[in-house]
Order: C-alpha cells, then sequence, then structure tokens
C-alpha cells in the first residue's frame, strides 16, 4: 500500500517536507501582512512562497511515491495550505467586524 | 519600596492555583536533572550503573514532564476559576485537599521509582511499584487516586461555573476535561496482546498530547489573551470554537500515525498520514490571526515576559509539532524513523514549544498578580533576566533537538535503511561519529537549558521586587450568559 | 450575540456548532475503526497470531506481492523442546509481558518500535541473527537475561543491561512473547530486516 522513500532520497526527503511547512508559513506570514498593509509587493511574495509551497508538494509527491489514492494527499496539501490563509483572514475580517473598524 | 509575594493579592482559586504552580516548578526542575542523568548515561555508560540505571532515569524524566505541565495546566484552569465564572470556587477545601493527596501520590510514586525500581513479573508489580508502559508507568494504585484527583478537579470546575457564570471558554473547557479524565481510564487495564496494549495505550498518550491538551491550552490562551491583551471576549470565544474544529478535526483521527506499525490494519497508514499532514493547519490558521490581531488592534500589552513566552509557544509550536512533526510522520519515510532519535528530537521541541512555553507564560502572569498587579512592561527593573532565561531555555532545547535530529537522520539511514534493524545494524548506528558527537552536543545544550531554568526561577521570585509602578488595567468584557 | 454586520460563516454559534459536529464526527468514525481494528488484531487473527504461535517456526521475508516484509510461519518448532497447549502457551507468553513491564523494559528498549532508544527495538528480536542459530537461542537468550552483565555484549558502546533479578520462568515468559511478537504482522515494519535464514 505505500513505497517507502529510497534510501539515495533520504536527506531530500527530509528537506522537501520541512520546506513544505515552512513554506506554508511564509505564504501565510505573507499574505496576512500584504492584507494588513495593502501591499502588492508583499502579495506577490505570498504567491512566490504558494510557488515554493506547490514545488515542494509535487516533489515530496514524487519522493514519497504518492502514487494512486496517495495523489489525493497532494492535492489536499496543495489546495489546503493554499486556502487556508485567505479563509482564515477572511474569517479574521468577518468575526472583528462591528468593532468600529475593519 | 519592597513589594513582596502576598496572598492578600490573590482570590481563593489563585492562592491553590500557586501551590500548583510551585509544584510544577520543582517538577520542572526534576524533568531536567534526570534528563541530564539519562543524558550523560550515554556519554557514560558506567555512570550510576546498578543505582540509578537508564530506564529509571528516562521514566523519571518523562513522568516528570508530563506531571509538571498538568500540575501547570491545573494552576492555570483554578487561577482564572472564580474570575470566570464571578464567584468563589464551589469546592475549595476539597480542591486544597485533592492538590495535597496528588502531590503526596507523586512523592510516593517517584520514591517508589527511584528506590524500589522494578519487581517481578506479576500483578503486584504492576499495582504497586511500575506499569512498565511509556508514559503512563504510575502504578495502578496511583492511577485511581489520579482519576479521584482529576473528578474533584472536574467537580470544582463544572459546579463553580453552573452556579455562577456559564460562557464559551467554560463550556468547552468543562467537555475537554470529561475527554481528558475519560480518556485516561484507556490506559488503566493489562492485556497480554501488545498489539491491543499499544492501540490503547496510544488512546492516552496521543489523544492527550495531540487533542485534549492542545484544547485545554486553547482555553488557557483565550482567557490570557483577553487578559493580557485585551481583546473581547465574543471573538476570543468565536476562534475558540475555530481552534476546536481545525485541532480536533485533524487530531483525533491523526491519532492514526501511531497505528502505523503496531499490528493494527493496513487502513491507518493511509488515515494517519492523511490526517497528520493536516495537523499543522491549525498552527497557520494562529499564524494569521496574531497578525491580524497585532496590525488592526492597537493592542496594550501590560505583561512583556507573558507575551514574550506566548511569542515563543507560537514559534516553538511551529517548529516543533508543525515542521518536525510533518518531516517524519508520512508512512513512507516513518517506516525508517520510528523507534529512532527522530522521535525525542521532535519530542523535545513539540513538548517545550507547545506546552512548556505556555505554562511559563502563565507563571508570569500569576506572579504579576501575586506582587500586587505590578508593571511588568517596557523599562521593567532587572529585565535582562527573564530575556536572558527565555533565551537561554530556547537555544538549549533547540539546540538538542538539532542534535538529536541529526543522530536520528544517521540512525534511520545506517540502522534502519542499510543495516535492516538488527542488533549488529542498531549497535553500529550507536558507535558512529555522527551520532556520539551527537550525543555530546546534547549533554551541552542539556546545560544550557538547565542554566537558563535557574535564571528562570531566579527571575520569577524576584521580577517587580523593586518596581514602585503599577500595571494598567485592561477592560474586560464580562462573560457571557447563556440560556 | 453577535452583531447585524457578522456574516452566518463568521458567527460565534455556526462555529460552535462545527466544533461541535467535527468532534462528534471524528470522534464516531474512531470509534467504529477501534471495534474493525480490535476485531482484526485479537490473538488468533491473520494479523497478531495465536500465542500457540511459539510451537511453530517463525521467519520474516520479503512479500512480492505485498511488496513489504511479512512474518512467515512455518513448521513445528516447540520452545525449550516442548509444544504448549493453547492454555500453557498464553500462560507463558501472560508471565512475559507481565515481566516485560514490571522490568520497566520499554525505558530503554523499544517494542513495535515505541519505547525508549538506549537498547535495540525487540520487535524481531527472536529472529535477530546475533542470538545464532534457532537451535541455541532459547538457551543463550535464558542465560542472557539472568545474567545481563556477566554475558554482556556491548558491541563497543560500553552500555550494559542491567541486572534486573530475571528468574528463570521469568526469562522463559520473556523468549515466548519475543518469540509471539516476532510473528506480529506489522506492516512491513522493521524494513529489510534480515533473519539468520532468510538473507
Amino acid at each position: 500500500m505505500i513505497e517507502p522513500v529510497e534510501l539515495a532520497h533520504f536527506f531530500l526527503f527530509f528537506f522537501t517536507a520541512a520546506a513544505v511547512i515552512v513554506a506554508a508559513l511564509g505564504y501565510a506570514l505573507l499574505y496576512a501582512f500584504a492584507r494588513l498593509y495593502r501591499r502588492r509587493g508583499l502579495l506577490r511574495g505570498a504567491w512566490l512562497a504558494y510557488g515554493v509551497l506547490a514545488a515542494a508538494v509535487l516533489t515530496l509527491g514524487w519522493l514519497a511515491n504518492l502514487t494512486g489514492y496517495w495523489q489525493v494527499l497532494v492535492g489536499l496539501l496543495l489546495v489546503g495550505y493554499g486556502v487556508a490563509p485567505v479563509l482564515i483572514w477572511r474569517l479574521c475580517v468577518a468575526t472583528h467586524e462591528g468593532e468600529g473598524r475593519t | 519600596m519592597v513589594r513582596t509575594l502576598d496572598g492578600a493579592h490573590l482570590n481563593g482559586g489563585q492562592k491553590l492555583a500557586v501551590k500548583y504552580f510551585n509544584v510544577a516548578v520543582i517538577l520542572f526542575f526534576a524533568q531536567l536533572a534526570f534528563g541530564l542523568l539519562a543524558a550523560a548515561q550515554y556519554l557514560h555508560p558506567d555512570f550510576l550503573r546498578g543505582v540509578l540505571d537508564f530506564n529509571v532515569n528516562r521514566m523519571v524524566h518523562i513522568n516528570a514532564m508530563i506531571v509538571w505541565m498538568l500540575y501547570g495546566f491545573i494552576g492555570s484552569v483554578y487561577w482564572f476559576l472564580e474570575e470566570e465564572s464571578g464567584r468563589t470556587i464551589v469546592g475549595l477545601r476539597l480542591g486544597h485537599l485533592a492538590f495535597w493527596l496528588l502531590t503526596l501520590a507523586v512523592t510516593v510514586v517517584v520514591a517508589v521509582y527511584l528506590l524500589v525500581q522494578t519487581g517481578p513479573g506479576d500483578d503486584f508489580t504492576r499495582w504497586f511499584v511500575n506499569e512498565g508502559r511509556e508514559y503512563i508507568e504510575a502504578p495502578r494504585w496511583a492511577d485511581i487516586g489520579i482519576v479521584v484527583v482529576m473528578g474533584v478537579f472536574f467537580y470544582n470546575v463544572a459546579a463553580t461555573f453552573t452556579k455562577g457564570r456559564w460562557s464559551g471558554i467554560a463550556g468547552v473547557l468543562t467537555l475537554d476535561l470529561v475527554a481528558l479524565a475519560g480518556l485516561y481510564l484507556a490506559g488503566m487495564f493489562y492485556v497480554t496482546n501488545i498489539s491491543v496494549d499499544q492501540y490503547w495505550w496510544w488512546w492516552v498518550v496521543h489523544l492527550w498530547v495531540e487533542a485534549t491538551w492542545e484544547v485545554l491550552v486553547g482555553c488557557i490562551m483565550a482567557w490570557a489573551l483577553m487578559h493580557l491583551l485585551g481583546v473581547r471576549r465574543r471573538i476570543v470565544e468565536t476562534w475558540l470554537y475555530i481552534e476546536v474544529a481545525l485541532m480536533f478535526g485533524s487530531g483525533i483521527l491523526g491519532l492514526g500515525h501511531h497505528y502505523f506499525w503496531i499490528g493494527a490494519p493496513e487502513y491507518w497508514l493511509a488515515i494517519g498520514g492523511f490526517f497528520s499532514a493536516l495537523e499543522p493547519i491549525p498552527l497557520v490558521a494562529m499564524v494569521v490571526h496574531s497578525i491580524y490581531d497585532a496590525g488592526v488592534h492597537r493592542l496594550k500589552n501590560r505583561n512583556h515576559p507573558a507575551l514574550a513566552w506566548v511569542i515563543a509557544h507560537a514559534f516553538g509550536n511551529f517548529l516543533g509539532a508543525g515542521v518536525w512533526g510533518f518531516m517524519h510522520t508520512l508512512p513512507q519515510i516513518n517506516l525508517f524513523t520510528h523507534g529512532t532519535q527522530w522521535t525525542p528530537s521532535h519530542g523535545h521541541l513539540a513538548f517545550f514549544g507547545a506546552y512548556a512555553t505556555i505554562n511559563i507564560a502563565f507563571f508570569y502572569l500569576a506572579v504579576q498578580q501575586w506582587r500586587g498587579n505590578v508593571w511588568m512592561g517596557a523599562g521593567l527593573a532587572g529585565g535582562w533576566r527573564w530575556k536572558w532565561a527565555l533565551g537561554l531555555l530556547s537555544v538549549g532545547v533547540l539546540g538538542m533537538t538539532v542534535a538529536l535530529l541529526i543522530a536520528g537522520y544517521e540512525q534511520s539511514f545506517i540502522e534502519r535503511a542499510q543495516g535492516g534493524s538488527t542488533w549488529s545494524a542498531y549497535f553500529a548506528a550507536q558507535t558512529h561519529p555522527w551520532f556520539v558527537e551527537s550525543m555530546a552536543w546534547r549533554m551541552a545544550f542539556g546545560w544550557v537549558t538547565l542554566a537558563g531554568f535557574v535564571l528562570l526561577v531566579w527571575d520569577l521570585l524576584t521580577i517587580g521586587r523593586h518596581e514602585t509602578r503599577t500595571a494598567e488595567t485592561l477592560e474586560e468584557e464580562p462573560a457571557l450568559v447563556h440560556g | 450575540m453577535n452583531t447585524a454586520s457578522t456574516p452566518w460563516w463568521a458567527s460565534t454559534g455556526f462555529w460552535k456548532k462545527t466544533a461541535i459536529w467535527v468532534t462528534a464526527a471524528s470522534f464516531l468514525l474512531l470509534i467504529g475503526l477501534t471495534f474493525d481494528t480490535m476485531a482484526k488484531m485479537v490473538a488468533g487473527s491473520a494479523r497478531v497470531p495465536d500465542y500457540t504461535v511459539i510451537n511453530r517456526h517463525i521467519d520474516y521475508r520479503y512479500d512480492d506481492q505485498k511488496r513489504r516484509f511479512m512474518p512467515v510461519i512455518g513448521g513445528e518448532a516447540p520452545l525449550f523442546g516442548k509444544v504448549l497447549s493453547t492454555e500453557e502457551a498464553e500462560r507463558l507468553v501472560t508471565l512475559g509481558k507481565k515481566t516485560i513491564q514490571a522490568k520497566n523494559c520499554m525505558n530503554c528498549h523499544t517494542l513495535l518500535g515505541n519505547g525508549a532508544y538506549y537498547a535495540p527495538d525487540l520487535t524481531k528480536a527472536w529472529l535477530d541473527p546475533a542470538w545464532g542459530p534457532e537451535s541455541a537461542r532459547p538457551l543463550l537468550m535464558k542465560l542472557f537475561l539472568m545474567d545481563p552483565e556477566g554475558n554482556a555484549r556491548t558491541y563497543g558502546t560500553g552500555r550494559k543491561m542491567p541486572d534486573l533479578g530475571i528468574t528463570e520462568k521469568e526469562a522463559e515468559g520473556i523468549i515466548a512473547f519475543l518469540k509471539w511478537m516476532s510473528a506480529i504482522d506489522t506492516n512491513g515494519f522493521p524494513y529489510n530486516f534480515r533473519t539468520a535464514e532468510g538473507g
């Protein structure tokens, strides 16, 4: 049911897995700051971070042999970590409404 | 003028909380001391052999950690219980009695661990000496005692809220405590079948640490954010529910990542892999939300050390649980990392980041009040101490984490993948220079951690002593009354 | 109590309900899976063998169809030269399990990969080539367990198992437990483990 990571890919795998989460953090940070300060440059940085995230996820899929139904996980990571900051930001704005400023 | 730590500044619940915090700090020291002994035995295997063997030191190390964190959580809840419920605690005397019972039980259990250590392979040993299951080694009599004490704690929380004011935090907290106590029962029976044993054992360990503890901390944080930064109640409570949905949604079935190799069916590979890949999402949510809060609101911060520790919590949790967790959680790689120093590498940073930091933040909140709402903002006299304590503890834990990571990487490579996990492969990995040097570095960073701890205790005992200013008060919304 | 401007999807009430439903659904799913898993892990199932497996020859080999390592149960090979009945086997393995708990083995060793990392993993200890041919294994293991310091082999680490006062009967129980545990199907963990004969 699983095809283990190859020995030769160990280091690359750990590096890529860390990159997925770090890029997810970078994307979330940049996106939030871009919205906060309404800066297009930061927003471009956020998309760049998402690009890194996507590349890392696809590399992870290759290194961990995520084939068959495991491909769903790749999709889930791409979509989940992609939309989470956007949705959470909208939720922040909406939950804080009625406080006198938006 | 010298400000003293004066009980007159505290309400009934807070006086009880302070007792819990005192024992928590003592147990924190025990965690570090026995961790250092165990670390030293990796370098000098003859050190204390036959007196305090590795298994004894390691058991006290991890048990002290679990118990000091629980003491911290219980203390934190007692700390805010009266303010949050708007009345005095229903069974305060019972609460004090339960505190002394628990502390006596912990003392006896540790004394038996150290002096008796092991026993013959019969039921008596499991009931009165040592259960021999990692993290929940406490003998059965102590398990029953813990459940009784948790029952008293639960009664105090539920009854105080019921007779006083009920709020969203109160609701989540009460239900979470039911789950917390209920899950402990899953670890209180003997079974020969080790696959079944480990299946239920993980219910306690995982569903405590990666589910119910997280929500408990969420409740404590929710209250602390209102108190520390003046965030409004409605918002805090909405976000508490959002975090509960995200944490339980990913964390409950994330349990599957412990069922890969214990004899459980293959579908756990997929369940564990999928859900644990989603476990960092609540962390992303926290990051985005904290930026929003920090940027949109002009938040007043009345306690700099506490806020600094909350920030350390955010980073530590993200790195330890998020990055370190994800690096080895998929079964495709966990096949090689399982049972190596990868686990303690992840464990050290995740426990520190997720739980130790929050307890320390709360200790600072408590000390502030205890000294008569003393100023803990900018320009605090002797402010270098808390900063250095924070720095040394963080660098110490991060250093140990990286050292163990290198050891774990080497082990997964040489012992697991190449050597096929035989005994000779195990020892080949243990004697490899990468491993040996990593253990030396881990020891060195352990001493750094201890230095940070010493400074922390010194600071907690003295901070604000010579401070003349009083902290500004924040407006807080009252609890919402439902029903 | 939400202000009128808050949309429904950001209201406290909506998230309260969501939190409850998500938690309840996850927990119910876990309960369902637990029932299924318990049925599949009972001693005597395909994954976790009956305790009388200690009367049989056990090996661990790569399964081409499943593409992973699997325990292989072979012909008769009684432990300590005696075929045990179902009750006797269970009693002996139970003694072993209780001893393993009583001696706090898990705070140096790992079992099924869980525990501490100061001493080798015990998951497939019964099959480990370091313990020699199967004919000598039970005796070597027994002698070691009863006098671990005297029979220590530290492989250059200097680490020695302490003398835990293990009796002969307890040692036999531990060995029976280890033999039974080595026959559990652990989804291919440990990877690439070669038994003395498996190769």
